[in-house]
């Protein structure tokens, strides 16, 4: 037992390992996939983040102008942040809380005008995307 | 026949897989172990149909999460083979040292689940505050502590820069000095050596003749791992296959202990050798139609994916040979003849996984 | 088309696979891919990190011969087909008779089309 005792005397001298939760909760790392977000105010209800999915927990629709995410079946892969063409959607550094009540989040996004290009051919990027989809 | 039916699993306190075995007991002596599966079987294999090909790498990830990387590793390579697409230098070395820290965390993993199998709680917690750095590293490097889903078609979607490691390498040395002082404890110990030796006894030619892997196959003399292929910046980064000779519970103790040792030189040697450059390939288009068989080497041993396409987005056949598919043959051999209470720890030394057994 | 592959015969399957057993040759596993009506086996084996494969189709309504008198480790890939897709093997050294994954009594919808009518003694569902 020569092994064991001299190990449980060290961890006996030095600080614990554990963190006592929840009164210094664990702060996430940089760069750790967390909740997802979108910004209205960017998004262009493209659907590319709903066609990448693997668990199809994103519903984006255009005529009613809204998007959907349903945090339950999300994984937390964050490929829709990939994919995202206009850098819209992000995943913030904290997880999500527990929660009372099953959480889905509906966004009301306004459409956008579409964005004139400087080129001779303007074909704007909402049509282009719209039939995309 | 004569005996007394026991079902071992699959909810038992010292299993940590649901497994059944239905052991057929004389005296306390084993005759015969029928093993049963099923309790876990999600069918993931069928979800090609309806995920594309893209959308396979995270669904392929979550089939294990202790070897979860590999896995998506495995997917990666072969889809880049089958679509001509090289990943960048970088992203192979990136991969090796993911993978390699993988391993060490399932064989800390692995090395207390024994230790708690024999009863010997204290440094089942040890092994197990050990493993929280390697988790730590993972959050910070890849964004998630168990499924981190780095691999991406064409290399893979995170880099470590020069501050991150820095920090993980000195991480990895604190964690090379915990571990070789737990060495007495784990493999001198009296009490562990009479419960370990001699049971569960694997010849060499059982080993291999039943379709053995990984230390399994190892801890029985066969200097036989996958990572002798070569594949992503393994022949770079220089490997040897870790062998024991004894063929039993002990020796595949040892081969994973010294493997943890190996793997964190292994990710030190591939952080040290890290070239310049970008770490993912854009992959563009569908895989041609075509089939491959691509293996590289989990933590439990061989991982074989066979892949066949037909040239749209979704594949038409995705199969998966988990190393403890392979492995729970040899258990059936391994345990007629002991007593039933060394079933459990002959169990476990196989470092059964079943989740991967069954996706 | 994968590299080093054979395809054979059925009535070839227990010859050749003790010839490999002989010459050194491990058996990895059993791949089975659903070809509509046919099942198509495909054999790996490996030996000193090379591999090489053997091909067996197997048509509606026949079996297939089991390897697991050769290579013992065959029994637990070939019940999972048998449960998966719905071939019966002959000679199979442990044999869940269809119920490695599943209970007796339990409808499931099988990982290829027609499996569920080629499941023997099991109730058949429909596939969608």
């Amino acid at each position: 037992m020569a092994g064991m005792t001299k190990i449980i005397l060290g961890n006996l001298a030095s600080k614990p390992a554990t963190r006592p939760h929840p009164f210094e909760p664990h702060q996430p790392m940089e760069g750790y996939r967390g909740e997802l977000i979108n910004d209205p105010a960017v998004c262009i209800l493209c659907g590319m983040c709903q066609r990448t999915c693997p668990s199809a927990c994103l519903q984006v629709s255009k005529a009613e102008e809204s998007w959907r995410w349903h945090p339950l079946e999300c994984v937390f892969c964050g490929n829709c942040v990939e994919v995202c063409p206009v850098d819209s959607l992000s995943m913030k550094r904290s997880y999500l809380p527990v929660q009372r009540q099953r959480l889905e989040v509906e966004l009301h996004v306004p459409k956008k005008a579409p964005k004139k290009k400087t080129s001779k051919t303007a074909q704007p990027e909402a049509d282009k995307t719209e039939a995309e989809a | 026949m004569a005996g007394t039916v026991i079902p071992f699993g699959p909810q038992h306190p010292v299993l940590p897989e649901p497994l059944q075995l239905k052991l057929v007991v004389k005296d306390e002596i084993v005759e015969e172990a029928v093993p049963q599966m099923g309790y876990v079987h999600r069918g993931l294999e069928a979800l090609v149909k309806v995920k594309d090909f893209k959308q396979m790498t995270q669904v392929v990830e979550r089939i294990c999460g202790i070897c979860s990387s590999i896995h998506g590793l495995t997917y990666c390579l072969a889809l880049e083979e089958l679509m001509g697409v090289q990943p960048p230098p970088r992203a192979d070395y990136l991969r090796v040292a993911w993978s390699e820290l993988h391993r060490v965390h399932s064989h800390l993993l692995w090395l207390g689940l024994f230790a708690d199998a024999l009863g010997f709680e204290s440094l089942f917690m040890q092994y197990w505050r050990i493993r929280e750095k390697v988790m730590d590293i993972m959050e910070a490097t890849a964004g998630n502590r168990v499924i981190i889903s780095v691999n991406v078609i064409g290399g893979t979607r995170r880099d470590i820069d020069e501050a991150q490691r820095k920090w993980v390498l000195g991480l990895l040395d604190e964690m090379e000095r915990e571990v070789k002082a737990t060495e007495r404890a784990l493999l001198h110990d009296y009490a562990v050596k009479r419960r370990t030796v001699g049971k569960g006894v694997l010849t060499r030619e059982q080993a291999y003749d039943l379709g053995a892997a990984g230390p399994t196959l190892r801890g029985s003399g066969v200097a036989q791992d996958m990572r002798q292929l070569g594949f992503c910046a393994y022949k770079e980064v220089g490997f040897e296959p870790v062998v024991e000779h004894d063929g039993d519970s002990w020796a595949r103790a040892k081969v994973r202990y010294r493997e943890t040792l190996q793997s964190i030189e292994l990710v030190r040697r591939a952080l040290a050798g890290l070239p310049a450059g970008e770490t993912m390939v854009k992959a563009k288009g569908k895989p041609p139609a075509g089939e491959l068989v691509v293996r590289s080497e989990q933590p439990r041993g061989e991982l074989l994916y066979y892949v066949k396409t037909d040239g749209s987005k979704n594949l038409e056949r995705l199969r998966v040979r988990t190393p403890t598919f392979a492995n729970v043959p040899p258990l059936v051999v391994m345990l007629p003849g002991l007593e039933l209470a060394d079933v459990p720890v002959v169990v476990l030394s196989i470092d059964p996984c079943v989740s991967c057994t069954e996706r | 088309m994968l590299q080093a592959q054979t395809e054979i015969n059925k009535d070839d399957l227990r010859r050749l696979g003790q010839q490999c057993k002989d010459d050194g040759w491990r058996l990895v596993t059993i791949s089975a891919v659903d070809l509509g009506e046919r099942v198509e086996l495909i054999y790996h084996f490996d030996k000193d990190l090379a591999l090489k494969h053997l091909r067996l189709t197997v048509g509606p309504q026949e079996t297939a011969p089991s390897l697991s008198p050769v290579y013992l480790a065959a029994f637990l890939a070939e019940n999972e087909i048998r449960d998966q897709f719905g071939l019966a093997f002959q000679g199979l050294a442990i044999d869940y008779q269809g119920y490695l994954f599943l209970e007796p009594g339990v409808e499931c919808e099988a990982i290829c089309h027609g499996a569920s009518a080629r499941l023997v003694g099991a109730d058949a569902k429909e596939d969608e």
